[in-house]
């Protein structure tokens, strides 16, 4: 039709090219938009779980004031406790992230199976809950475990 | 029983005993909250907001549509015209062709309609004035014919050539010189309903006589209200149904050669798929508040293994097993609630400005702010009842033994 090559670029044609790629594009860009959102929306209930980990924790800390105590006087190190304390949080979240995983793959699977569609897992999901479980655990359990490998045995040992 | 404030009381002081635990445990409380508060009103913004581009769609619009050729004709019209209930129609024929201006060709679609398309339609006019019935070889163009793609800037009072498919004689294309009336469109064009179409509208007689085309492919009806919007478009069917020779059992199976869409039924799919939306973001953000009450209901019964000696205490002084579940109820009630206002103010902070950003309207109901203060109040009642049974079924020496 005797169009520039300048003239397609900038769009100044009497018609418009669309063909199944751009459609595929289109779809696509919406799905992983979706998949954003709700993504974004699950992490809200993670980030809500890890603060109960840590508020646990912080109970635990201080319930077993004297247990700590009685650690550092038999000459427990500061970072023997803090490793105690990290374990314990670590065990707990991901025990939660085992069972979480589990659950989430058998709701997927009815969920899917009920509209139709073909389920599809990836291996990095199944991994990254895992790896987020731990990394939750560690991160909501340092403030708690910190703040016990600090005690001042002493002070420790006398509280009731 | 126990006075409320008496009640309150003690568990503010107890809240207050180890401050940052009840933080935390609220803490999850409010993001909870604060996660249904913001797809709640998303949910809601996003619903008025797609309402508000169906209603600017038209006024109460009934668009009834040829399925095969030459379905309509003139006595058609009058049958629309003359059915309870309508208020105005404009008949269209539209043809796929071409416009031509200073040596620049697109590809358009003309539409023939009558004066009143404009207010069926509900088009509104960036330049110029829509066509009457009296015009002859007038055109309105569409702000995207006018103004994107060309050169310069189509105005009115320009000329412009349409490029027409003559059938009378097989399809040959012929020129047709126009002049410009108006522009049509808005400045801010919407997401359902954006009219950045090609199109062009022409007197309905010109481009009949000119496309050769002696029916109508479209009737645009408007309907006298919007209740009446669904019966009017159901009588207009039986009555075009009658006329064509369509038996009204085939009407109900759909086997006609017209479609008939209303207003009414485009509002009711765009709310309803609006509404789907709406449901499985507000699940969403719920999860995070379930797991948030099982925070709370951890808390409680930390709270109820800690104090085991004072509920001892309490019970050896004569409080009964109700006062005790109160003063537990009265404590996690306290702190949910506390969490889901503060939930609900970060929440809407954050709807206003996720709103705002997006460009949507924010729209606040009452709903929205005592939802999530209801929803808190009973996730502290719900997850405290365990946690205060176990404290009010304790028994008293045993609690005391205890150290």
């Amino acid at each position: 039709m005797g169009y520039s090559d300048k003239d397609i670029e900038e769009g100044e044609l009497p018609f418009t090219v669309s063909d199944q790629s751009d459609i595929l594009d289109i779809v696509s860009l919406l799905i992983n938009g979706l998949q954003l959102i709700v993504i974004a929306v699950g992490a809200i209930s993670l980030v809500v779980g890890s603060i109960g980990i840590m508020n646990i924790m912080l109970v635990t800390v201080t319930e077993r004031t004297k247990e700590i105590g009685t650690l550092k006087a038999l000459g427990f190190t500061q970072n023997n406790i803090l490793y105690l304390f990290l374990t314990e949080s670590v065990f707990i979240s991901l025990i939660g992230g085992i069972i979480g995983v589990m659950v989430g793959i058998l709701m997927a699977y009815s969920a899917t199976s009920y509209m139709n569609i073909d389920i599809s897992i990836p291996f990095y999901a199944v991994v990254g809950g895992f790896v987020i479980s731990v990394l939750i655990g560690i991160i909501s359990g340092s403030y708690p475990a910190k703040r016990a490998a600090e005690m001042d045995p002493v002070e420790a040992l006398r509280r009731e | 029983m126990i006075r409320p404030d008496i009640s309150a009381k003690m568990s503010v002081q107890s809240l207050k005993s180890s401050k940052l635990r009840s933080a935390l445990t609220s803490l999850g409380i409010i993001i909870g909250i604060a996660a249904v508060v913001i797809t709640f009103s998303f949910g809601a913004s996003y619903n008025s907001y797609f309402e508000t581009q169906v209603v600017g769609m038209g006024n109460n619009f009934i668009v009834i549509i040829a399925t095969k050729e030459n379905v309509f004709r003139n006595s058609h019209l009058q049958i629309i015209e003359s059915t309870p209930g309508i208020s105005g129609v404009s008949p269209a024929l539209t043809v796929n062709g071409e416009l031509e201006f200073m040596g620049k060709t697109k590809s358009v679609q003309i539409n023939g309609v009558s004066s009143e398309m404009m207010e069926v339609a509900n088009l509104e006019m960036l330049e110029g004035k829509f066509i009457a019935d009296s015009d002859k070889y007038s055109a309105v163009l569409s702000k995207q014919v006018a103004r994107d793609n060309m050169k310069t800037e189509i105005k009115p009072r320009n000329f412009v050539n349409l490029i027409i498919p003559d059938e009378s004689d097989s399809g040959r294309k012929k020129s047709y010189r126009f002049k410009v009336k108006g522009i049509q469109g808005l400045e801010e064009e919407g997401i359902v309903v954006g009219h950045n179409m090609n199109t062009v509208y022409v007197p309905i007689d010109v481009l009949r006589e000119l496309s050769g085309n002696e029916s109508f492919n479209m009737f645009f009806a408007m309907a006298d209200s919007q209740d009446e919007i669904s019966n009017v478009s159901k009588e207009v069917e039986k009555r075009l149904g009658r006329s064509i020779g369509i038996p009204e059992r085939d009407l109900e199976k759909n086997i006609t050669s017209f479609n008939i869409i209303n207003q009414a039924d485009v509002m009711s799919i765009v709310s309803s798929l609006s509404s789907v939306l709406q449901t499985f973001l507000v699940g969403l953000g719920s999860i995070s508040l379930l797991v948030g009450s099982v925070g709370i209901m951890n808390i409680m019964l930390v709270t109820v293994t800690e104090r085991t000696s004072e509920i001892g205490l309490m019970k050896a002084i004569g409080y009964t097993k109700s006062d005790i579940l109160f003063i537990f109820l009265t404590e996690s009630a306290i702190l949910s609630v506390s969490g889901g206002i503060v939930g609900t103010i970060i929440g809407l902070i954050f709807a206003y400005f996720g709103m705002t950003l997006i460009g949507m309207g924010l729209n606040i109901t009452l709903f929205t702010v005592s939802i999530g203060i209801i929803v808190s109040f009973l996730i502290g009642i719900i997850a405290g009842v365990y946690p205060a049974y176990r404290a009010a079924q304790m028994d008293p020496v045993v609690s005391l033994r205890k150290e």
